[in-house]
């Protein structure tokens, strides 16, 4: 260690201490799974954000005149409506962008919610011992209610009132992110709670409470970044489930109104107009793509934040 | 004789034992039970032991990592284990411990200078650049490269790792230091570094330190005075050179001839005590002497009379009543005979 005080009273600037994110972000780019599916992601957010300012076409109201609307229904790709028309003659781009808005947003904010309410009460259920039987079993409690109708009764009985607060369809995007995001924590809490038992045995908090560190900051700062991994994974998942989830509810009448679009409620329609498959492709492949892109960068994410995959 | 920095009076610990459907309470694991000694301010105390025997748990109820369930434990002034929890806190930086295993006591996800850091975090309000002017001075202590501020623990060899964790533990310039079998985890020409730094450290900084350990040589080449436990009870407490050169107590006897001798010629004519039978279970201690099924000197009264800590010769305390008839005087007292029975028990 003869050149440790070589290395002099003033470090050289690659030695400064960097910023943590500066260090996840480089490894971030090097997991190309993860920046293709950033790239993909953020194609899809443009397309559903800035795309109705450049294709403008109508995506929720029917055309009046019956013999027009008659002869513009189920038509095939063309350059006038590149992924073709629905079976009231809707152009069905003009549909993916709106509906995408609120799917990706019902979504990303369910997802949020239930992993924010899982992983508090995974932490606070593994960390202290004596929340653990009380929490514990109000996971199993919901975990052995059914969900959908849970979620119905919720929408039918909140819905209402959430919807005069803020309109019908504000209304209806907050209504259906409580509920999902309600129903879809427990497994979240679950897996945490199993890693923070692990977590918190091993001798670094053990450290840290001889230190004095007090048990908020231990978990904040030894314990929750050593169980983020498998909670990317499932929210990466979350996603997914909460975009059909939504689709499901506005299906059974009780979310968004059946003439607006979400993805969801788009494969539902065309589910019924089984004639026009390429109807149902188009929504189907939007969910698919968010869902494996979220999934990548969840994983990407996992490996960037774990500084022993993190490469030098 | 001046205050002693670290006074343990009666320390028990036990760990209750749940069974059945209705989780009821049917016993305790004593793993500490009822120990006392006390150590001078830049003393070396050394704890051995076989695995099981309590040393562990003893260093950390003393710095209350654990609830103990009796007992007093003064450290500079302040009776630890009686502390409210801010005060506590406010405590934590006058002791401190290095852990046995070095890759599991840092935060794979924390880099060296946040793990170094971080004690200052929590008590100091310097700003980063006086904090990060203390964590270089500290890496500069130990021995570590400063350009080694920003790696992760999982970078470093064992050595250096344990490097990191004294770090860590100097960093609020604690008086006394529980060092945990600091050494255990490392390669042998790695042990005598890291022995040699903490030894450094205490003569710079003049630390009294808890050195817990199995290694019997080592113990022999840092502490002042050594503490053998058995089965959750100190069972002789002397300077080391007595008790290395002869053992009172009949545990500490044997666990003293299991230390190899380098000398090929005296190892020949080395005995070699081997206890029968294995430790008793620490849930259910026999009802005299914690050593008397064991015991190669074991008399009648060591099944039903536990053996009370006491000085048979100055500052050596043992307890065992093979001593009790002895009384401690100036010149200390004649030696019983002893005789080395090799495997013969009861």
């Amino acid at each position: 260690m003869s050149d440790a005080t070589a290395a002099t009273a003033t470090p050289d600037r690659e030695d400064a201490p960097r910023s943590l994110w500066r260090d996840v972000w480089d490894q971030f780019r090097m997991h190309r799974g993860a920046m293709v599916g950033l790239f993909v992601l953020s194609t899809l957010l443009i397309f559903v954000l800035i795309g109705p300012f450049i294709w403008t076409a109508e995506p929720i109201r029917v055309n009046p005149n019956t013999a027009e609307m008659f002869r513009s229904r189920n038509l095939p790709p063309s350059w006038s409506n590149p992924f073709g028309t629905d079976q009231v003659g809707r152009d069905i781009m003009a549909r993916l962008m709106l509906g995408g808005k609120v799917s990706l947003a019902v979504g990303f904010v369910a997802m949020s919610v239930a992993v924010f309410l899982g992983t508090l009460i995974g932490l606070l259920s593994g960390y202290f011992r004596r929340l653990d039987g009380a929490l514990m079993r109000l996971t199993d409690l919901f975990l052995s209610l059914p969900l959908l109708p849970l979620i119905l009764v919720l929408t039918f009985l909140y819905g209402p009132r959430l919807k005069e607060m803020f309109g019908p369809n504000l209304g209806t995007f907050f209504i259906l992110i409580i509920a999902i995001g309600l129903t879809s924590w427990m497994h979240v809490a679950r897996i945490v709670r199993g890693q923070v038992l692990a977590v918190k045995e091993r001798e670094f908090v053990l450290a840290a409470r001889s230190i004095g560190t007090p048990a908020r900051r231990i978990i904040t700062r030894h314990i929750l970044p050593n169980v983020l991994a498998p909670v990317m994974v499932a929210g990466a998942l979350g996603v997914a489930n909460a975009i059909i989830t939504e689709s499901v509810v506005s299906f059974l009448g009780q979310g968004f109104q059946s003439d607006f679009s979400t993805w969801g409620s788009m494969l539902n329609s065309a589910y019924y107009n089984q004639t026009y498959p390429m109807q149902m492709v188009w929504p189907g492949l939007a969910i698919s793509l968010t869902v494996l892109s979220v999934n990548y960068v969840g994983d990407g994410l996992r490996d960037a934040l774990d500084p022993r995959i993190r490469g030098r | 004789m001046p205050e002693p920095l670290v006074t343990v009076d009666d320390l028990k610990m036990h760990f209750p034992i749940y069974t059945g459907v209705f989780r009821r309470h049917t016993g305790d694991v004593k793993a500490v039970d009822g120990v006392s000694f006390s150590i001078l301010p830049g003393e070396t105390l050394g704890l051995v032991g076989e695995s099981g025997c309590g040393k562990s748990t003893v260093g950390r109820a003393l710095l209350r990592l654990y609830e103990p369930t009796a007992g007093r434990v003064v450290i500079d002034g302040d009776d630890v284990v009686s502390l409210p929890p801010e005060a506590l806190r406010k405590k934590r930086p006058t002791m401190q411990m290095v852990f046995q295993d070095p890759q599991a006591s840092l935060n794979p996800r924390m880099t060296l200078a946040r793990i170094i850091g971080e004690p200052l975090d929590e008590h100091t309000d310097w700003p980063k650049a006086k904090k990060l002017e203390r964590v270089y001075e500290l890496m500069d202590q130990v021995g570590l490269n400063r350009r080694f501020a920003n790696r992760y623990p999982h970078e470093f060899s064992g050595g250096q790792r344990q490097r990191i964790g004294i770090a860590r533990a100097l960093a609020l310039n604690p008086k006394f230091i529980v060092c945990d079998e600091p050494i255990a985890a490392l390669d042998v020409s790695i042990q005598a570094q890291v022995v040699n730094l903490l030894e450094d450290l205490q003569e710079k900084f003049g630390l009294t330190y808890l050195f817990i350990s199995h290694d019997l040589s080592m113990v022999r080449h840092i502490a002042d005075r050594v503490a053998v436990m058995y089965l959750g009870k100190i069972a002789e407490l002397s300077p080391r050179d007595a008790l290395y050169a002869r053992p009172l107590h009949p545990y500490a006897e044997a666990l003293l001839s299991a230390v190899n001798e380098p000398d090929p010629v005296r190892a020949q004519s080395r005995k070699r005590i081997i206890l029968k039978g294995d430790v008793p279970s620490p849930a259910n201690p026999p009802i005299g002497c914690n050593f008397c099924t064991r015991c190669p000197k074991v008399f009648d009264r060591c099944r039903v009379e536990k053996p009370a800590l006491r000085e048979v010769e100055p500052d050596r305390f043992v307890a065992c009543h093979l001593f009790d008839n002895i009384v401690a005087g100036p010149t200390g007292a004649p030696e019983a005979s002893e005789h080395n029975q090799q495997g013969v028990t009861q």
